[in-house]
Protein backbone atom coordinates (compact mmCIF):
# COMPACT_ATOMS: atom_id res chain seq x y z
CA UNK A 1 0.00 0.00 0.00
CA UNK A 2 1.51 3.38 -1.01
CA UNK A 3 0.78 6.43 0.74
CA UNK A 4 0.21 9.52 -1.91
CA UNK A 5 2.39 12.06 -1.31
CA UNK A 6 1.38 15.78 -2.42
CA UNK A 7 3.12 18.09 -5.16
CA UNK A 8 4.59 20.20 -2.19
CA UNK A 9 6.17 17.54 -0.42
CA UNK A 10 7.71 15.89 -2.91
CA UNK A 11 9.34 18.60 -4.71
CA UNK A 12 10.91 19.72 -1.07
CA UNK A 13 11.94 16.00 -1.03
CA UNK A 14 12.78 15.18 -4.29
CA UNK A 15 13.80 18.45 -6.30
CA UNK A 16 17.32 18.56 -5.58
CA UNK A 17 17.84 15.40 -6.67
CA UNK A 18 15.73 15.96 -10.13
CA UNK A 19 17.69 19.22 -10.76
CA UNK A 20 21.25 17.38 -10.27
CA UNK A 21 20.25 14.34 -12.50
CA UNK A 22 18.78 16.93 -15.19
CA UNK A 23 22.32 18.87 -15.04
CA UNK A 24 24.40 15.68 -15.24
CA UNK A 25 22.02 15.14 -18.50
CA UNK A 26 21.89 18.95 -20.51
CA UNK A 27 25.03 20.10 -18.94
CA UNK A 28 23.52 23.68 -18.39
CA UNK A 29 22.36 24.90 -15.54
CA UNK A 30 19.46 26.94 -16.49
CA UNK A 31 18.23 24.62 -18.63
CA UNK A 32 18.35 22.05 -15.71
CA UNK A 33 15.92 24.59 -13.83
CA UNK A 34 13.61 24.37 -16.69
CA UNK A 35 14.23 21.18 -16.51
CA UNK A 36 13.10 20.58 -12.30
CA UNK A 37 9.89 22.84 -13.13
CA UNK A 38 8.67 20.98 -16.43
CA UNK A 39 8.93 17.43 -14.43
CA UNK A 40 6.60 18.57 -11.72
CA UNK A 41 4.34 19.44 -14.07
CA UNK A 42 4.65 16.58 -16.47
CA UNK A 43 3.80 14.65 -12.56
CA UNK A 44 0.97 16.57 -11.59
CA UNK A 45 -0.64 16.11 -14.92
CA UNK A 46 -0.10 12.29 -14.99
CA UNK A 47 -0.43 11.62 -11.25
CA UNK A 48 -3.52 10.01 -12.12
CA UNK A 49 -1.50 7.15 -13.83
CA UNK A 50 0.89 6.37 -11.02
CA UNK A 51 -0.27 3.50 -8.70
CA UNK A 52 2.72 3.33 -6.80
CA UNK A 53 4.59 0.14 -8.71
CA UNK A 54 7.98 2.31 -7.45
CA UNK A 55 8.85 5.18 -5.81
CA UNK A 56 8.07 8.63 -6.33
CA UNK A 57 12.09 8.94 -6.54
CA UNK A 58 12.49 6.70 -9.41
CA UNK A 59 9.25 7.67 -11.09
CA UNK A 60 10.47 11.15 -11.15
CA UNK A 61 13.39 10.76 -12.16
CA UNK A 62 12.54 8.39 -15.13
CA UNK A 63 9.93 11.38 -16.14
CA UNK A 64 13.29 13.89 -15.66
CA UNK A 65 14.77 10.99 -18.10
CA UNK A 66 12.62 11.11 -20.69
CA UNK A 67 12.01 15.01 -20.55
CA UNK A 68 15.64 15.71 -20.63
CA UNK A 69 16.40 13.53 -23.96
CA UNK A 70 13.75 15.03 -25.39
CA UNK A 71 14.87 18.45 -24.66
CA UNK A 72 18.49 17.26 -25.68
CA UNK A 73 17.62 15.92 -28.74
CA UNK A 74 15.20 18.52 -30.05
CA UNK A 75 17.95 21.53 -28.89
CA UNK A 76 20.57 18.80 -30.45
CA UNK A 77 22.86 20.05 -27.80
CA UNK A 78 23.67 16.10 -26.07
CA UNK A 79 27.53 16.65 -26.10
CA UNK A 80 28.61 14.64 -29.36
CA UNK A 81 30.99 11.39 -28.33
CA UNK A 82 34.30 12.12 -28.64
CA UNK A 83 36.62 9.48 -30.13
CA UNK A 84 34.22 7.35 -31.71
CA UNK A 85 36.30 6.52 -34.58
CA UNK A 86 38.83 3.35 -34.35
CA UNK A 87 41.64 5.68 -35.22
CA UNK A 88 40.80 8.25 -32.59
CA UNK A 89 40.68 5.10 -30.09
CA UNK A 90 43.68 3.59 -31.15
CA UNK A 91 45.53 7.17 -30.63
CA UNK A 92 44.44 7.02 -27.18
CA UNK A 93 45.63 3.60 -26.47
CA UNK A 94 48.74 4.36 -27.51
CA UNK A 95 48.88 7.11 -24.79
CA UNK A 96 50.79 6.07 -22.03
CA UNK A 97 49.92 8.93 -20.15
CA UNK A 98 46.00 8.72 -20.10
CA UNK A 99 44.60 9.67 -16.83
CA UNK A 100 41.16 8.37 -15.67
CA UNK A 101 39.38 11.71 -15.75
CA UNK A 102 40.43 11.95 -19.22
CA UNK A 103 38.88 8.50 -19.70
CA UNK A 104 35.95 9.32 -18.34
CA UNK A 105 35.33 12.24 -20.27
CA UNK A 106 35.56 10.02 -23.10
CA UNK A 107 32.02 7.98 -22.19
CA UNK A 108 29.07 8.48 -24.40
CA UNK A 109 26.02 10.66 -22.69
CA UNK A 110 24.29 7.06 -21.62
CA UNK A 111 26.98 6.00 -20.37
CA UNK A 112 27.97 8.82 -18.44
CA UNK A 113 24.65 9.06 -17.11
CA UNK A 114 24.95 5.50 -15.64
CA UNK A 115 27.95 6.66 -13.41
CA UNK A 116 26.39 9.61 -12.52
CA UNK A 117 23.26 7.39 -10.98
CA UNK A 118 25.44 5.02 -9.27
CA UNK A 119 28.62 6.62 -8.09
CA UNK A 120 26.99 10.41 -7.30
CA UNK A 121 23.77 10.15 -6.77
CA UNK A 122 23.95 6.78 -5.10
CA UNK A 123 21.37 4.90 -6.54
CA UNK A 124 20.78 1.06 -6.20
CA UNK A 125 20.39 -1.07 -9.17
CA UNK A 126 16.72 -1.99 -8.95
CA UNK A 127 16.09 2.02 -8.70
CA UNK A 128 18.31 2.73 -11.40
CA UNK A 129 16.68 -0.47 -13.23
CA UNK A 130 13.50 1.55 -12.85
CA UNK A 131 14.92 4.94 -13.63
CA UNK A 132 16.12 3.61 -17.27
CA UNK A 133 13.35 1.44 -17.60
CA UNK A 134 15.52 -1.48 -18.52
CA UNK A 135 15.92 -4.77 -16.23
CA UNK A 136 17.77 -5.70 -13.75
CA UNK A 137 20.46 -7.95 -15.23
CA UNK A 138 21.01 -5.33 -17.80
CA UNK A 139 22.05 -2.86 -15.13
CA UNK A 140 24.74 -5.03 -14.13
CA UNK A 141 26.11 -5.31 -17.18
CA UNK A 142 26.26 -1.97 -18.56
CA UNK A 143 27.90 -0.75 -15.39
CA UNK A 144 30.06 -3.94 -15.67
CA UNK A 145 31.29 -3.06 -19.26
CA UNK A 146 31.63 0.71 -18.80
CA UNK A 147 34.08 -0.52 -15.45
CA UNK A 148 35.81 -2.71 -18.36
CA UNK A 149 36.12 0.16 -20.41
CA UNK A 150 37.66 2.71 -17.64
CA UNK A 151 40.12 -0.74 -16.50
CA UNK A 152 41.22 -0.74 -20.32
CA UNK A 153 42.23 3.16 -20.38
CA UNK A 154 44.12 2.53 -17.63
CA UNK A 155 46.30 -0.66 -18.66
CA UNK B 1 41.16 -20.89 -11.54
CA UNK B 2 37.41 -18.99 -12.77
CA UNK B 3 37.98 -15.30 -12.40
CA UNK B 4 35.29 -13.02 -11.12
CA UNK B 5 35.10 -9.93 -12.64
CA UNK B 6 31.92 -9.76 -12.92
CA UNK B 7 30.74 -10.21 -10.21
CA UNK B 8 33.58 -7.93 -8.19
CA UNK B 9 31.92 -5.03 -10.06
CA UNK B 10 28.56 -5.54 -8.24
CA UNK B 11 30.44 -6.55 -5.22
CA UNK B 12 32.13 -2.77 -4.96
CA UNK B 13 28.57 -1.49 -4.96
CA UNK B 14 27.54 -3.51 -2.29
CA UNK B 15 25.09 -5.50 -3.89
CA UNK B 16 25.82 -9.23 -3.96
CA UNK B 17 23.66 -11.29 -1.81
CA UNK B 18 25.17 -12.40 1.68
CA UNK B 19 25.92 -16.26 0.71
CA UNK B 20 27.26 -14.45 -2.91
CA UNK B 21 29.75 -12.53 -0.62
CA UNK B 22 30.82 -14.30 1.80
CA UNK B 23 32.03 -16.94 -1.26
CA UNK B 24 33.98 -14.05 -2.93
CA UNK B 25 35.91 -13.03 0.16
CA UNK B 26 37.03 -16.44 0.02
CA UNK B 27 37.68 -16.07 -3.66
CA UNK B 28 39.20 -12.88 -2.91
CA UNK B 29 41.99 -14.55 0.10
CA UNK B 30 43.13 -17.48 -2.62
CA UNK B 31 43.27 -15.10 -5.97
CA UNK B 32 45.93 -12.64 -6.64
CA UNK B 33 44.06 -11.63 -9.81
CA UNK B 34 40.80 -10.91 -8.68
CA UNK B 35 42.46 -8.67 -5.89
CA UNK B 36 44.08 -6.45 -7.99
CA UNK B 37 40.89 -6.22 -9.79
CA UNK B 38 38.69 -5.59 -6.91
CA UNK B 39 41.32 -2.49 -6.03
CA UNK B 40 41.17 -1.31 -9.63
CA UNK B 41 37.32 -1.00 -9.26
CA UNK B 42 37.01 0.26 -5.94
CA UNK B 43 39.73 2.79 -7.45
CA UNK B 44 37.68 3.58 -10.48
CA UNK B 45 34.15 3.88 -8.37
CA UNK B 46 36.16 6.62 -6.02
CA UNK B 47 37.25 8.57 -8.88
CA UNK B 48 34.01 8.25 -10.77
CA UNK B 49 32.28 10.00 -7.95
CA UNK B 50 34.84 12.56 -8.32
CA UNK B 51 34.59 13.21 -11.67
CA UNK B 52 31.06 13.85 -10.99
CA UNK B 53 30.79 15.44 -8.44
CA UNK B 54 33.59 18.33 -9.68
CA UNK B 55 31.83 18.53 -13.07
CA UNK B 56 28.00 19.07 -11.63
CA UNK B 57 29.64 21.72 -9.14
CA UNK B 58 31.38 23.38 -11.87
CA UNK B 59 28.23 23.30 -13.82
CA UNK B 60 26.06 24.53 -10.64
CA UNK B 61 28.92 27.44 -9.74
CA UNK B 62 29.06 28.88 -13.57
CA UNK B 63 24.75 28.77 -13.55
CA UNK B 64 24.85 30.20 -9.75
CA UNK B 65 27.44 33.23 -10.95
CA UNK B 66 25.62 33.70 -13.54
CA UNK B 67 22.45 34.38 -11.64
CA UNK B 68 24.57 36.04 -8.90
CA UNK B 69 25.02 38.76 -11.26
CA UNK B 70 21.50 38.92 -12.22
CA UNK B 71 21.08 39.54 -8.59
CA UNK B 72 23.34 42.20 -8.25
CA UNK B 73 21.71 44.17 -11.21
CA UNK B 74 18.49 44.08 -8.77
CA UNK B 75 20.59 44.75 -5.63
CA UNK B 76 21.80 47.75 -7.16
CA UNK B 77 18.96 48.97 -8.82
CA UNK B 78 16.76 48.71 -5.08
CA UNK B 79 19.78 50.59 -3.86
CA UNK B 80 19.63 53.67 -6.44
CA UNK B 81 15.45 53.61 -6.29
CA UNK B 82 15.60 53.62 -2.26
CA UNK B 83 18.33 56.84 -2.30
CA UNK B 84 16.36 58.34 -5.09
CA UNK B 85 12.94 58.23 -2.57
CA UNK B 86 15.22 59.15 0.11
CA UNK B 87 16.14 62.10 -1.85
CA UNK B 88 12.61 62.59 -2.91
CA UNK B 89 11.60 62.64 0.72
CA UNK B 90 13.74 64.71 2.00
CA UNK B 91 13.12 67.59 -0.14
CA UNK B 92 9.73 67.08 0.15
CA UNK B 93 8.13 69.85 2.01
CA UNK B 94 4.77 69.38 4.20
CA UNK B 95 2.06 71.35 2.98
CA UNK B 96 1.40 73.72 5.85
CA UNK B 97 0.84 76.75 6.29
CA UNK B 98 0.22 78.64 9.83
CA UNK B 99 -2.60 80.86 8.60
CA UNK B 100 -4.67 77.66 8.01
CA UNK B 101 -3.82 76.12 11.48
CA UNK B 102 -7.23 75.69 12.39
CA UNK B 103 -8.36 74.01 9.09
CA UNK B 104 -5.47 70.97 9.76
CA UNK B 105 -5.53 68.06 11.57
CA UNK B 106 -5.63 67.63 15.41
CA UNK B 107 -1.62 67.49 15.90
CA UNK B 108 -1.17 70.20 14.00
CA UNK B 109 -3.53 72.45 16.30
CA UNK B 110 -1.95 71.76 19.45
CA UNK B 111 1.53 72.34 18.54
CA UNK B 112 0.28 75.67 18.14
CA UNK B 113 -1.46 75.92 21.05
CA UNK B 114 1.92 74.68 23.00
CA UNK B 115 3.71 77.72 21.00
CA UNK B 116 1.06 80.14 22.32
CA UNK B 117 1.10 78.91 25.85
CA UNK B 118 4.66 78.41 26.53
CA UNK B 119 6.61 80.85 24.49
CA UNK B 120 4.70 84.00 24.34
CA UNK B 121 7.37 85.78 21.95
CA UNK B 122 6.52 83.66 19.87
CA UNK B 123 2.60 84.33 19.41
CA UNK B 124 3.28 87.51 18.45
CA UNK B 125 5.37 86.73 15.40
CA UNK B 126 2.55 84.47 14.30
CA UNK B 127 -0.32 86.64 14.97
CA UNK B 128 2.04 89.07 13.04
CA UNK B 129 1.98 87.17 10.17
CA UNK B 130 -1.60 85.85 10.23
CA UNK B 131 -2.04 89.62 9.64
CA UNK B 132 -0.30 89.18 5.94
CA UNK B 133 -1.91 88.00 3.17
CA UNK B 134 1.40 86.02 2.31
CA UNK B 135 4.34 85.10 4.68
CA UNK B 136 7.70 85.38 3.28
CA UNK B 137 9.32 82.46 1.93
CA UNK B 138 12.32 82.12 4.50
CA UNK B 139 9.87 82.75 7.26
CA UNK B 140 7.59 80.03 5.91
CA UNK B 141 9.96 77.32 5.84
CA UNK B 142 11.50 78.02 9.45
CA UNK B 143 7.55 77.88 10.54
CA UNK B 144 7.31 74.73 8.91
CA UNK B 145 10.39 73.23 10.94
CA UNK B 146 9.43 74.72 13.66
CA UNK B 147 6.40 72.89 13.99
CA UNK B 148 7.46 69.69 12.65
CA UNK B 149 9.63 69.68 15.69
CA UNK B 150 6.82 70.58 18.06
CA UNK B 151 4.45 67.80 16.65
CA UNK B 152 7.44 65.55 17.66
CA UNK B 153 7.15 66.65 21.68
CA UNK B 154 3.33 67.19 21.98
CA UNK B 155 1.41 64.68 23.10
CA UNK B 156 -2.45 65.56 21.94
CA UNK B 157 -6.12 63.84 22.95
CA UNK B 158 -8.60 64.32 20.95
CA UNK B 159 -10.57 65.93 23.75
CA UNK B 160 -7.55 68.56 24.05
CA UNK B 161 -7.44 69.10 20.09
CA UNK B 162 -11.56 69.95 20.13
CA UNK B 163 -11.19 71.84 22.98
CA UNK B 164 -7.89 73.88 21.44
CA UNK B 165 -9.76 74.16 17.96
CA UNK B 166 -12.53 75.69 18.83
CA UNK B 167 -10.52 78.05 20.95
CA UNK B 168 -8.21 79.26 18.33
CA UNK B 169 -11.15 79.56 16.52
CA UNK B 170 -12.15 81.98 18.60
CA UNK B 171 -9.22 83.62 19.15
CA UNK B 172 -8.56 84.29 15.60
CA UNK B 173 -11.82 85.49 15.06
CA UNK B 174 -10.80 88.15 17.54
CA UNK B 175 -7.58 88.90 16.04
Amino acid sequence: MFVKKSVLELFDALSEEVFNYALSILKDYDDAKDAVQEVFIQHMRRENTFRGDSSYKTWLLAITRNYCYRKAANKSKMLKRVGTNPAAAYEMNMEASITLNDALEELTNEEYEIIYLREYAGYSYQEMAEILEISLDNVKIKIFRIRQKLRNYLK
Amino acid sequence: MKHYEYEISQFVDGELSEAEQKEMFLHLSACDECRNTFAEYAMLKEKSEEHCAQKINALKLNGGKKNRSYRGIVYSAAAAAAVLLLIANLSFKPKTIIRTEYKCDTVYVSSVRDTIITRPELKIKQAASVNKKKAPRTQRKKGNLYNLFNMASVKVTDADSLHVSGKLLRQNRSL
